[in-house]
């Protein structure tokens, strides 16, 4: 291939573009023998998609515009009939040309009108949670909770090595916002080791050391909570006290979670090697267990995990017959729920967990995105549905003292932060390396005193917020 | 690297007319969601091959490309041109469609298939074909290889995106992007001239 002609400009721009950003103090210059690196790139991009391939995808799109103009319709019919926008800054678009240009969906039109009129009623008397049973209308005094650890750290830091905290701009949503939240940026964690990309789930262990979950090598990088960092644990592999947190590209690479139980043991995901390990206050190993899916027979993944207060372990795992399993400290099964499928008591994807110190269960559906809440006996309770105005990549979230949910957005780079009823109230962070912006925000994690410590895989830091409302 | 009609010439002009009549596209697909057509048009075969690319296996890719554009019509209305292109927003889309289906997919992995296979109405002899499918199995074998962040980087290079479009798409900062390269280039380079398909002497 190397006596191929390729045109010198384009193999310029494009070697260029491939190697010429290039950091300072590199040489590189354009190797004649590139030209086939390049030249294959360019035939990888280049070569068409079948026409079977464009009109199934077309058709499957086509088919969501007749869906999505549905639903533009009933998002009319309930502006209409007074209820509160869902969303912040949403466009909406009085009318419906789309149907008035055809009588059978009309029709649909109308039938929808009449359903989302009911709908309508039962959201607003539900206070937005879409409730279609009565397993699905929650009860609101379970959600004025505190998920943190039950010990307070933030009297044990020191003070804060960058001094006096930084003010970080807060956007809310709405001018006349009850809440003004005061959020001011206190550290990012210093010593994070080189080779470390990001850094993924955390933890605060009962002696208020942060553990936080360095996929790249399969091991935790535990910090004390000025930011600085103690010690490195754990390592690639497969036996115990070995982890892999790296399962990309059969995963993707930042998943891996730990969770500590008030006697200082603790429990990993540990997602590549497809168990839950248990480690004694002293880290010794103590068991392992799989996580089963009884549909397919086959071993699941653990994604996250938690520890309730009542000392039960729930895992969210990739098992579509039930996302959620929880375990007794030791390990036993003791019941599995949240399935994914059709129906207003399924879930649509899997996601990240919390207990309420009621000990319900909450997990962020990431298919149809939401926050579902369920009993300790795996009964739906509520459903909430997040703010359209939120992307989808949303992760590892938290709930404050008053039954706030934190929650990272990685794809606008900002913490969201949604009342009980799943209203936005503000948000904070863009993308960036300055304190208080973000490379893709992964894991929230509260310690009890205000302080909101944020992961970020796009870049290694670790931040620590101090958020008082 | 215009994935589309192959060759792009008058960069700058192009691009900015490009992303002048997008803006205005996205305005109207905001306000309608038929009003989409013209962006999934100009966004169809990249993302198409970029699942390809991705997930190595045609029908999976079909779904994801799907998925991706219909995440895409639901965000529309969220989207504000703030900080990025369309085509920025529209691949981090994908990147994330492709990691969740990487993972739902991890108990299951898939056999690579044929990615490459020649499309109809083209003139090309069997020899040449082979020989570029060959070249192609090969360079994908080799990609595989590659550190995760290092493919990803690679990947949307290959989509036609520059560097700030890629630290966008995947969260991490230009200079990240642009030492990642920087390791995957002279890493891939290494192992094409192991396997043989560059021969990489007098190189830098």
């Amino acid at each position: 291939m190397n006596g191929e002609r390729i045109d010198e400009r384009e193999l310029d721009r494009l070697w260029n573009d491939l190697a010429g950003d290039k950091p300072p103090g590199a040489a590189y210059r354009l190797p004649r023998e590139a030209a086939d690196t390049v030249r294959l790139f360019q035939s990888l991009a280049s070569t068409p998609p079948s026409e079977a391939a464009r009109e199934r995808v077309g058709r499957e799109v086509m088919a969501a515009i007749d869906h999505m103009e549905q639903e533009h319709a009933m998002s009319t019919t309930m502006t209409w009939a007074g209820a509160p926008p869902t969303a912040i800054g949403r466009v909406r678009t009085r009318g419906n040309p789309w149907t008035r240009a055809r009588p059978e969906a009309g029709r649909r039109w109308t039938l929808a009108s009449l359903a989302m009129a009911a709908l309508v009623l039962i959201a607003v008397a539900g206070s937005w949670r879409l409730g279609w049973d009565d397993r699905w209308l929650g009860n609101e005094s379970n959600h004025a909770v505190l998920t943190a650890p039950a010990k307070s750290c933030g009297s044990n830091a020191t003070a804060t090595p960058a001094g006096t905290p930084v003010p970080v701009a807060v956007a809310t949503a709405s001018p006349a916002a009850a809440i003004k939240p005061n959020v001011s940026f206190a550290w990012a964690a210093s010593g994070v080791p080189v080779g470390v990309s990001g850094v993924g789930n955390l933890a605060i262990d009962p002696q208020c050391r942060l553990w936080a979950v360095d996929a790249d090598k399969s091991r935790f990088l535990i910090f004390n909570l000025d930011g600085k960092l103690l010690e490195t644990w754990g390592s690639a592999g497969k036996g115990p006290g070995q982890f892999n947190f790296n399962t990309y590209p059969s995963g993707n690479g930042y998943f891996g979670a730990i969770a500590f139980a008030p006697d200082g043991g603790f429990y990993v995901a540990d997602d590549g090697n497809l168990r839950v390990q248990q480690f004694d206050g002293d880290r010794k190993f103590v068991r392992q267990w799989t996580i089963s899916d009884s549909a397919t027979k086959q071993t699941g993944n653990p994604l996250w995990i938690t520890v309730g207060p009542d000392g039960n372990v729930a895992v969210s795992t990739q098992v579509n017959a039930g996302i959620v399993q929880l375990f007794s400290p030791d390990g036993v099964l003791i019941r599995t729920f949240g399935a994914i499928g059709a129906g207003s008591d399924r879930l649509t994807g899997n996601g990240p967990i919390a207990f309420d110190p009621a000990g319900n269960i909450w997990l962020l559906d990431a298919g149809v995105p939401g926050l579902v809440e369920f009993s300790p006996a795996g009964t739906p309770m509520a459903r909430i549905a997040l703010p359209s105005s939120m992307s989808t990549s949303v992760y590892g979230f938290a709930i404050d003292a008053a039954g706030r949910f934190l929650i990272p957005d990685s794809t606008k780079n900002q913490i969201d932060v949604l009342d009980s009823s799943g209203t936005l109230l503000y948000a904070w962070g863009a993308f960036g390396v300055d304190p208080g912006k973000f490379a893709t925000p992964h894991a929230v994690f509260l310690d009890g005193d205000g302080s909101v410590y944020v992961s970020e895989i796009g870049q290694p830091r670790i931040q620590k917020f101090d958020v008082r409302s | 690297m215009r994935l589309a009609s192959g060759r792009r010439t008058q960069l700058g002009d192009e691009a900015a007319g490009e992303a002048s009549d997008e803006r205005l596209m996205v305005l109207r697909a905001q306000q309608t969601p038929r009003a989409v057509e013209p962006l999934y048009l100009r966004y169809r075969d990249p993302v198409i091959n970029y699942c390809f690319h991705r997930l190595g296996d045609r029908e999976e890719a079909e779904d994801a490309a799907s998925a991706i554009f219909i995440h895409a019509l639901r965000g529309l209305p969220g989207f504000h041109d703030r900080d990025g292109s369309f085509r920025t927003w529209l691949f981090r889309i994908a990147h994330n469609e492709v990691i969740d289906r990487h993972r739902q997919r991890a108990r299951h992995p898939a056999s690579p298939i044929d990615l490459f296979s020649e499309q109809p109405g083209t003139s090309r002899s069997p020899e040449e074909i082979a020989a570029d499918a060959d070249a192609h199995e090969r360079l994908r074998a080799l990609l595989a290889g590659l550190p995760p962040r290092e493919r990803d980087v690679l990947e949307l290079r290959a989509a036609d995106l520059d560097t700030s479009q890629i630290a966008a798409v995947l969260g991490v900062t230009a200079q990240n992007v642009r030492s990642t390269q920087c390791r995957a280039l002279a890493r891939l380079r290494a192992l094409m001239g192991d396997a043989g398909i560059l021969d990489v002497e007098g190189g830098r």
